[in-house]
């Protein structure tokens, strides 16, 4: 079909050995990204009493953030108190950018906790509103 | 009457052939396509008008043409042809990614690395049509699905084939919800499409994601060196994102920056596509086999992802291997929808996320080992 032409001009050589460069070189730093956690911990752990601090410090972040979802219809209350200018119906991105200005505490798990929750509901055209207008 | 006579000799209506009016349709097609489908609008509006402009008949000689020295539009060529403009396009791009995603899930990288097979097979099938080695890695290169980085290779290689390129390499990553859907299907049994991916993956700090650029500029260029000058702005885009000490300049990178050059690059790559270089057989090869680089590219993702199911007990869905192309975020879109029509609850948008920014930084280093082999 054209195999000597490719021969001709050592494609072949070319196709593997930049297959395998390309496989190496991601496959490389995968496995450089997948223990670069666990060396930092061992960097923190030398460090343990400020390791232990960060912990502490995450864990209030987390109790936060399970603390402000605790009651989804206060919270979409709230929300659209930040987003009425917004009108019925709106992107989910706009309301992140909104939430995001107004400080709102973990604003992607608050819509998603409000689209589990059934307080944000499609309403076409990739449009989201309220279920219920406080 | 002489002088009317001789005016009308110098306008474009006398100066016009059929080449060029075909030329003119097709550009304004291209700007139908973006304005009034909303495909792909933020490269094919500039490259349609660019190809409307460039295909307009006028005197040679007077510094008007695009590859007329001391021509405006030849300056702003300069940005294609010396590779600026893309690497001013991945310094936004950089800026704009979040690798959160491919942090938590780093095997999800090798199905980014496995969609770039799409590439060399391209390069074998283009070298076998009789395109030169120089040619055909131009042409291999859009099986990346990445249009910045198909111009940076072809203005480095083959210059004269920009123009077919850059539209074939647009154009299918406009394509990508017809092109990729049924060869997701013909490759996957319902039983794989149904797959659901863990959402327990960890939560990845922000030193990891400060150091990730870092280690990635270091670790890709030394592979490959002649891809610095799109990766090295690529990752210190992200760097300034990530690092939350220069939001400024992160959000001017993101946003004035990379739509600038955007504007210039599509204008002056449609305004460099000429009828004679355009209207010929070699552009409807490069076309054909463009398709069947995004299709090789979106196949080899997913039967790798299928043979990494044979070693792994937590299995992947080898649709994520489709979003291995550096089609951002449209393929990884694609795949979440053909997924979410399976089955409703099965969200795979983040994982396939995580596969796009691997074909990312993929396609890069693909065109630096391409580059560094054919160069001269």
């Amino acid at each position: 079909m054209g195999f000597h032409l490719i021969t001709a001009n050592n494609g072949w050589a070319m196709a593997l050995t930049g297959a395998i460069i390309v496989m190496l070189g991601l496959s490389s730093l995968a496995l450089i990204i997948s223990q670069l956690h666990r060396v930092l911990l061992l960097f923190e752990a030398k460090k343990s009493p400020r390791a232990n601090e960060t912990a502490q410090d995450d864990a209030p972040a987390v109790s936060i953030a399970l603390d402000w979802l605790a009651d989804p219809d206060s919270v979409a209350r709230l929300c659209q108190v930040f987003t009425t200018h917004l009108g019925g119906a709106f992107k989910l991105t706009t309301l992140y950018k909104e939430l995001e200005r107004m400080d709102c505490p973990h604003p992607h798990l608050t819509i998603r906790a409000l689209r589990e929750n059934g307080q944000l509901l499609p309403s076409g055209e990739g449009l989201f509103g309220w279920q219920v207008t406080y | 009457m002489e002088m009317a006579l001789g005016f009308f000799q110098n306008t474009g209506f006398a100066l016009a052939d059929w080449r060029y009016i075909v030329m003119i349709c097709v550009g304004i097609l291209f700007c139908y396509l973006s304005a009034g489908k909303n495909y792909e609008p933020l490269l094919l509006l500039p490259i349609g008008f660019g190809i409307v402009v460039g295909n307009l008949p006028f005197f040679k000689g007077f510094g008007l043409g695009i590859y007329e020295a001391n021509s405006v539009l030849h300056y702003l060529y300069f940005g294609v042809t010396s590779g600026v403009y893309p690497s001013i396009v991945f310094l936004g791009l950089g800026a704009m990614t979040d690798f959160s995603s491919m942090l938590a899930r780093p095997k999800l990288m090798l199905l980014g690395a496995a969609a770039q097979m799409g590439i060399y097979f391209t390069l074998l099938s283009a070298m076998a049509l009789g395109f030169t080695p120089n040619e055909a890695a131009s042409v291999a290169i859009i099986g990346g699905a990445d249009g910045p980085t198909s111009i940076f290779l072809t203005a480095k290689l083959a210059p004269h084939l920009i123009g077919p390129v850059a539209i074939a390499a647009y154009s299918y990553m406009a394509l990508i919800p017809i092109i990729q859907p049924p060869v997701m299907r013909l490759l996957t049994t319902k039983k794989e499409r149904l797959i659901r991916m863990p959402d327990n993956e960890r939560h990845v700090s922000r030193k990891e994601l400060v150091i990730f650029p870092l280690v990635g500029v270091v670790l890709c260029c030394l592979l490959a060196p002649a891809s610095i000058p799109l990766l090295g702005p690529f990752f210190l885009g992200n760097f300034m994102k990530v690092s939350g000490v220069v939001d400024r300049l992160a959000k001017t990178a993101s946003s004035a920056v990379i739509d600038t050059a955007t504007i210039f690059l599509g204008f002056t790559v449609g305004a460099s596509t000429q009828a004679d270089v355009f209207l010929t057989p070699t552009s409807l090869k490069i076309f054909l086999l463009g398709a069947v680089a995004f299709s090789i590219a979106t196949g080899s993702g997913i039967i790798f992802a299928k043979v990494m199911n044979l070693f792994l007990k937590e299995k992947i869905n080898p649709l994520l291997g489709a979003a291995g192309v550096s089609a951002v975020p449209g393929s990884a879109r694609e795949v979440h929808m053909v997924a979410q029509k399976e089955d409703s609850g099965n969200y795979l948008l983040m994982h396939a996320m995580a596969c796009n920014a691997s074909g990312v930084i993929g396609s890069a280093i693909c065109a630096g080992i391409l580059w560094s082999f054919l160069m001269k």
